[in-house]
């Protein structure tokens, strides 16, 4: 003991010198308590300025596309040259589900087939660095109707661009264009895992040293989607093999898996084989 | 110190302490929100919810575990003490909060429950660079909860103080899955030689404080050797013994504390039978031992709680002779009586 005065709890008051002691220690440690939190709100990354427009619903018209990629293609506006420009829409489900089940469903209650329909449709929009989604949040009550849009209007043939070898992230869309901020790296691998497992598309980001991003959409090399084989490499860094096609406003990675998907971060489990594409 | 139970025995200290601890609490959430939507305004609400109580629960715990060693080093800070389990449950309530989020925000709405997916989606469990951290803080939360589930005295009685102390040891178990939870998590991600560097000086300092106060609490400890022919052992002048207070004496694995009162001296167990505390670090006060953790009571002569209350300590012979105390290791049975040496 340091000093003469003793203190007990279940007194009335405590002894004058521990009393004031005590008041000097708790302003302390309360200063020190936000300090450390505010070193820790000007030291964390941060945020994508990425929007997920919770409680908000809007209706978009389009063309519905369930292939090879849920997705609205709504007309965005017309060129220099008076041409139609499109604007594909990611469509997905509520929480960590594919829209598949929803259009499925919509199907079934209007006894007719959806796909490649003009509709109108409402959700949440999530939207980020140019790309668009919508989140069908009432399920089947999504659908608000047919319109007269006409599908030869809508339909343009995939472009191919050729083989390259990608390196960057795979994430989960839904949560990178703004159901959370923030959403890539490990912290957020459990949640990518569990949205690509519900059957959301996977994106792939490539990314410059100077941080110049582009999005790709990933499917296997046959066109269908590899969901379960790439669901153990979310938030790794990788490279691989793939042929690129452009869909409208989309980028389409088509993954040749047999050659390989290869972690290139961290340096601990760097694979340093490089895929030889085209071959 | 009680006959019967109730939810808690509030008194007037009680109540200021947790009145500062919420008003505490409030103040580092409203100021941690303000500055977090100041700066960073696109943070989502799920996200600066998860932030504000992950990092308000580390604080906490550091807290808790510094004030153990702080009151052994300055007993000044046995105010910060005296109520530490409420300070405890409310770290839990604060830490669930943040686990709760993480596992809606992270695991919730998809095909797998939240708490299976929580262990299976994540699976590098041989990794560690990609160990799945979020496992780690829910074990932490566990045993946080266990903590918390049983921080009442009615556990402490029926669980047995022993396994009761035991139990609430695992604080250290939660604080290192803590640690690795964070390390693992958002140092990680940001590699951030601010976060390594702030981790570092934290568990630092709950280890230097713990190391220190082991340190005092070892050289105010006797070590007994050198016993007569009746099995007693020199401790120290009688003039040694500050008036009201005790000298530490350890011998034969008995861990005893022996009070000099109103020219007498007395020899008792020096383990509080509530939680455990260090009796021997306590003051004579109307002529009981009072405990410095939480004021339980005992009278020095027969180790007994004044009555109504039951707790009981073993009690020691002890002897003056030539000036010097004496004391003998055997152990009586909790409670019994026997004479003080007068000196």
């Amino acid at each position: 003991m340091t000093n003469k005065e003793f203190y007990i709890g279940w007194e009335d008051r405590a002894p004058a010198g521990v009393a004031a002691k005590t008041r000097q220690v708790v302003l302390v440690l309360v200063a020190l308590a936000v300090v450390a939190g505010a070193v820790f709100i000007f030291g964390q990354r941060q945020f994508a300025n990425s929007t997920f427009e919770l409680g908000q619903l809007r209706t978009l018209e389009g063309v519905l596309f369930t292939d090879p990629i849920p997705s609205l293609k709504i007309l965005a506006g017309k060129d220099a040259s008076g041409q139609n420009q499109f604007q594909r829409v990611l469509l997905v489900g509520f929480g960590k589900h594919s829209a598949l089940p929803t259009l499925t469903a919509i199907q079934e209650a209007q006894g007719q087939e959806i796909d490649g329909k003009g509709v109108r449709l409402e959700g949440q929009l999530i939207y980020y660095d140019g790309l668009l989604a919508m989140e069908l949040t009432k399920g089947e009550a999504a659908f608000k109707g047919f319109t007269d849009a006409n599908l030869q209007d809508y339909f343009t043939l995939p472009k191919d661009l050729g083989s390259a070898i990608f390196q960057g992230e795979i994430m989960d869309p839904k949560c990178y264009l703004g159901a959370m901020r923030p959403a890539e790296g490990k912290p957020h691998r459990s949640c990518a895992i569990r949205c690509i497992a519900g059957g959301i598309p996977p994106l792939f980001r490539s990314a410059t040293a100077d941080d110049q991003r582009q999005y790709f959409f990933l499917l296997g090399y046959d066109g269908r989607a590899i969901n379960g084989e790439i669901a153990e490499y979310m938030a790794d860094d990788i490279l691989f093999c793939g042929r690129m096609e452009k869909w409208d406003d989309w980028l389409i990675v088509k993954m040749d898996t047999g050659k390989g998907i290869h972690r290139t971060n961290p340096w601990w489990k760097k694979d340093t084989s490089i895929p030889m594409c085209g071959s | 110190m009680s006959v019967q139970y109730s939810t808690v025995q509030w008194n007037r200290q009680k109540r200021r302490y947790d009145r500062i601890m919420l008003v505490s609490i409030a103040v580092y959430l409203a100021l941690f929100a303000a500055l977090q939507l100041a700066f960073y305004p696109t943070v989502s609400p799920e996200t600066l919810i998860i932030r504000a109580t992950g990092t308000l629960a580390l604080i906490m715990l550091h807290f808790i575990l510094a004030i153990g060693p702080l009151s052994r080093i300055d007993s000044r800070f046995m105010p910060l003490l005296y109520n530490r389990r409420h300070l405890g449950v409310t770290l839990f309530l604060i830490a669930a909060v943040h686990g709760l989020f993480n596992i809606i925000q992270f695991h919730g709405l998809g095909n797998e429950d939240p708490l299976v997916s929580l262990f299976t989606s994540n699976t590098r469990y041989g990794s560690p660079g990609d160990f799945p951290f979020q496992v780690l803080g829910f074990f932490a939360l566990l045993i946080l909860f266990l903590m918390a589930a049983t921080s009442h005295d009615f556990w402490l009685k029926n669980l047995h103080p022993k396994v009761w102390k035991s139990l609430h040891m695992m604080v250290y178990a939660a604080y290192a899955l803590l640690i690795l939870h964070v390390m693992l998590g958002v140092v990680q991600l940001d590699q951030s030689p601010l976060w390594i560097g702030l981790a570092g000086l934290s568990m630092a300092t709950v280890i230097g404080l713990h190391l220190r106060a082991g340190r005092l609490e070892k050289a105010g400890q006797h070590h007994l050797e050198n016993a007569d022919q009746a099995g007693f052992f020199p401790v120290c002048t009688a003039d040694e013994i500050p008036e009201n207070r005790a000298k530490i004496a350890l011998v034969d694995g008995q861990n005893i504390a022996i009070f000099r009162y109103d020219g007498k001296i007395s020899a008792v167990s020096n383990i509080c039978r509530h939680q455990h505390g260090p009796l021997g670090e306590g003051k004579v006060v109307d002529g009981c031992i009072t405990c410095p953790w939480h004021g339980y009571q005992y009278l020095p002569h027969n180790g007994q709680s004044p009555p109504p209350y039951t707790e009981k300590l073993e009690t020691y012979d002890v002897m003056i002779r030539d000036g010097m105390v004496w004391v003998n290791p055997q152990p009586y049975p909790e409670g019994t009586e026997r004479p003080p040496a007068l000196c």
